[in-house]
């Protein structure tokens, strides 16, 4: 059979596994984002940096100073935050957080996703090269940050 | 910004007039060029792969790390704005010093300084040089050659104290793994860059820009998306706001008829920096110091001092929540040293 996806190897998801448990210590809240929506209901997210990249958002819930699982982004009407309290917290979960042992692939991007996990809930993703090789920032959020630092 | 604008409008309306005068468009379209490609380079990883290959297997002490990465980003800031370097640098350490015992505050400081430093050589290292390689039509190589000595002479003393400050304590890290090095992207940008100098050079900075929005256009188009167009829109009234303090200064023969300034021009610019930041010092001081070479000295030695000096510092303030006094402690005196030294060697013609 014609095979057009000569990239794919499934062995690569343990090597990508492997380099998403190298860079977690090096991983670091950024500048937690107030996300606007209708009937002035917000939510939080605080983007997880690697290095100068934002790798993936986590979603906040202020009122149990906890994260959500990723896709429950925690809806709220008013809201008073302390960025570094609330850094300093998120720090501090991330160092609790594991990497699930193992991957999903999204065969249009190309990429390894690797979920991230805290206590039993997914809060991450981490997106890798097909290869396993190399670390896949979400480029938009990146940017996103990048304007709100300026 | 819009505020003081609104404020002069409502003091003397024919400033609306004078506008199209104070919009620098080749300038702005520089500064916009080299934003968007510096973007694209930061995005491509390539620095951030020369950054983890040059420090792997990290085994050596904190004053040697710290040196590699005060000369790298130096070069960065270089050619690709101050502010990419620190965007690809303040993050690289904080990284580091999760993981390691860097004193990540004092690194911090330093990396921002070194910055500035960095960013004064080119004409293309941070906005004020842009707007004076434009506005005086500056050869590239001379503007280079000019600020050479004061660039050596500022890192040496940079690295100087970088040795007294930074222990001899060995840092062990395991090198962090790659982000995703994007080939096509970082040589695309390269020759932009090389073109918009080029370009710019010959008056076609608009030329460039075009080019260079349409290549992205084409071979990275959420690039495109996510320009900052708030902030070029932020260098355009800063343009209008203080080409209009410097035509009431004019108007009303403050400053302009003041020897003592223009004798004293490279500290007078750093002053003014301190007060006002460097680039709206630059705006101000263009149209009233008729020489570019101590205005360029002045302002770029003026980003070094107060937090206010430059828009570097306050990136590095807002990225890393640094303690005001903790940066001023080391770079107040750098300031005054460098000050001194640059103004004493202009005078006996050692830069000229």
């Amino acid at each position: 059979m014609y095979n057009n996806y000569s990239f794919f190897n499934i062995n690569n998801s343990l090597k990508a596994i492997k380099i998403v448990s190298q860079a977690k210590p090096y991983l670091y809240p950024g500048p937690p984002l107030l996300r606007n929506g209708p009937l002035s209901i917000h939510h939080i997210d605080i983007p997880i940096m690697y290095h100068s990249y934002a790798l993936d958002i986590m979603h906040w819930d202020p009122e149990k100073q906890m994260p959500s699982p990723k896709g429950r982004p925690v809806k709220i009407k008013s809201i008073k935050i302390k960025k570094e309290e609330l850094q300093m917290y998120v720090n501090n979960i991330l160092k609790e957080t594991w990497i699930v042992n193992a991957a999903e692939f999204r065969e249009p991007e190309k990429a390894w996703i690797i979920p991230v996990a805290w206590k039993n809930i997914i809060i991450l993703h981490v997106k890798v090269s097909y290869d396993g090789t190399e670390i896949i920032p979400d480029y938009r959020l990146t940017e996103e940050i990048k304007r709100y630092v300026f | 910004m819009s505020i003081i604008f609104l404020l002069f409008i409502l003091w003397d309306p024919s400033i609306i007039e004078r506008l199209y005068t104070y919009i620098n468009i080749r300038s702005l379209s520089v500064i916009a060029t080299l934003l968007i490609i510096s973007q694209a380079i930061e995005i491509s990883g390539f620095f951030h792969k020369i950054a983890i290959n040059m420090t792997r297997n990290f085994n050596i002490s904190q004053r040697v790390l710290l040196i590699i990465i005060l000369l790298m980003t130096e070069i960065v800031s270089s050619f690709f704005m101050n502010d990419t370097s620190l965007f690809i640098f303040i993050p690289f350490i904080i990284a580091l010093s999760k993981c390691s015992n860097l004193d990540f505050l004092k690194a911090a400081t330093f990396v921002t300084i070194a910055a500035n430093i960095g960013s004064s050589l080119t004409p293309i290292g941070n906005p004020q040089n842009i707007i004076i390689w434009q506005r005086y039509e500056i050869n590239f190589t001379k503007f280079i050659f000019f600020m050479f000595p004061f660039f050596i002479i500022s890192t040496l003393i940079l690295l100087t104290i970088s040795m007294f400050i930074f222990s001899k304590e060995k840092i062990s890290v395991v090198k962090p793994p790659r982000i995703l090095f994007r080939k096509k992207l970082s040589i695309t940008s390269f020759l932009l860059l090389f073109i918009t100098v080029l370009l710019s050079q010959y008056g076609l900075s608009i030329l460039a820009l075009i080019i260079v929005f349409i290549v992205y256009l084409v071979i990275e188009k959420n690039l495109v998306k996510e320009i900052d167009f708030i902030l070029i829109f932020l260098f355009a009234l800063m343009f209008i706001d203080f080409n209009e303090i410097s035509y009431l200064l004019t108007k009303y023969k403050i400053l302009i008829t003041n020897s003592f300034i223009l004798r004293n021009s490279i500290v007078f610019s750093a002053l003014l920096s301190q007060i006002i930041s460097n680039v709206p010092a630059t705006i101000i001081l263009i149209n009233i110091v008729p020489s570019w070479k101590p205005i360029v000295l002045g302002v770029n030695i003026g980003g070094l001092g107060l937090i206010s000096g430059s828009m570097a510092n306050i990136i590095t303030l807002r990225l890393t929540n640094i303690n005001i006094n903790k940066f001023h402690k080391y770079s107040i005196p750098l300031f005054i040293t460098i000050l001194l030294v640059t103004d004493f060697l202009y005078i006996i013609k050692i830069i000229c």
